[in-house]
């Protein structure tokens, strides 16, 4: 059986996008709950939460999201602790939006 | 060293974002104008990693986690001179996607993956075959590529390797080593060349790795 080579090659997405990056750790700790409060979560000590008070975990890694090792991008607003695997799945399945 | 225009551009963007209130910054994010991420640096890294045109070579035979495991594999290479991160995303790596995938990323990490890669395209394959090949490769790594330990027994490892050489007879097989097991891949590979291995042998050193290239001997024409 002869491939579907057209097929078979994913394009890259690439979206680098025009906007800009804030770094989390520049914004003050209190603009920081205010922010994830907006967005429908809430914090415990360190700990973000979601609307039912279950802690949030990384999407592809499923570890706890933390106040001081969260990303926020697109996505369904997305959560992601900060760390290469989350990074590059995010990539993959979202394209280069960061 | 100075910061260059656009990195200066870029942090007082920053500090002018970071001065807002959280409504402003949520409604600026809801409108995709910002993102928040806490360490720009292992963004840029892996997306240096995904710019590379290792990474686009071989992006087309994989798929699914295997894809993520190539920019995971290539980031290794790019953090090789911080130890400690290296081995916390090894860690990582093993957590999210156990041995196999480890051992994928290491293989890229290596350049063994690549080694492979350039072997077959210049084994004269159809597409369709090299396609496949490729594919193979990705799907079983460990079919094709096997890393040295520095505890091994040369020994026994070089009659392990022959038993399965001459088992699954791959089109290319490459036996790798990193830092102090280049050592042992050196005797493991005097041991393999004492025996009737059936493969032709091509070694490339780089500044951390050796890598040995098996590929098979034609067979011999009787007259």
């Amino acid at each position: 059986m002869t491939p579907d080579l057209a097929g078979e090659i994913s394009p890259l997405p690439i979206d680098e996008g025009s906007a800009e990056t804030v770094p989390w750790g520049d914004i003050p700790r209190d603009v920081q709950i205010e922010i994830i409060r907006e967005l429908g979560y809430s914090v415990e000590e360190n700990r973000i939460l979601d609307a039912a008070g279950a802690p949030v975990v990384d999407k592809y890694t499923r570890a706890p999201v933390r106040l001081d090792n969260l990303m926020i991008v697109w996505g369904s607003t997305l959560l992601l602790d900060n760390n290469p695997v989350s990074i590059a799945s995010y990539f993959e399945e979202y394209g280069e939006q960061l | 060293m100075s910061p260059t225009p656009a990195e200066f551009a870029a942090a007082a963007k920053a500090v002018h974002w970071a001065g807002k209130k959280g409504a402003e910054l949520v409604e600026a994010y809801r409108n995709r104008k910002i993102r928040f991420v806490q360490n720009p640096e292992t963004v840029r890294v892996i997306k240096a990693a995904r710019g590379t045109a290792e990474f686009r070579a071989l992006y087309r035979f994989a798929s699914g986690r295997q894809r993520v495991l190539l920019q995971l594999g290539l980031t290794l290479r790019n953090i090789a001179d911080k130890p400690d991160e290296v081995e916390s995303l090894r860690q990582q790596i093993f957590k999210n996607f156990e041995l196999e995938g480890l051992h994928l990323a290491q293989a890229v990490q290596h350049g063994a993956l690549t080694v492979i890669y350039q072997t077959l395209l210049d084994g004269g394959l159809t597409e369709a075959r090299f396609f496949f090949l490729m594919r193979d490769v990705l799907k079983d790594v460990d079919g094709f590529v096997f890393f040295v330990q520095e505890k091994m027994d040369p020994k026994q490892e070089a009659n392990a390797l022959l038993a399965r050489l001459r088992r699954d007879s791959p089109m290319v097989f490459v036996v790798a080593a990193i830092g102090r097991a280049r050592e042992t891949a050196t005797k493991l590979m005097k041991n393999l060349r004492q025996t009737a291995l059936g493969y032709f042998e091509t070694t490339r050193s780089g500044e951390w790795t050796d890598t040995y290239i098996l590929t098979p001997r034609p067979p011999t024409k009787t007259p």
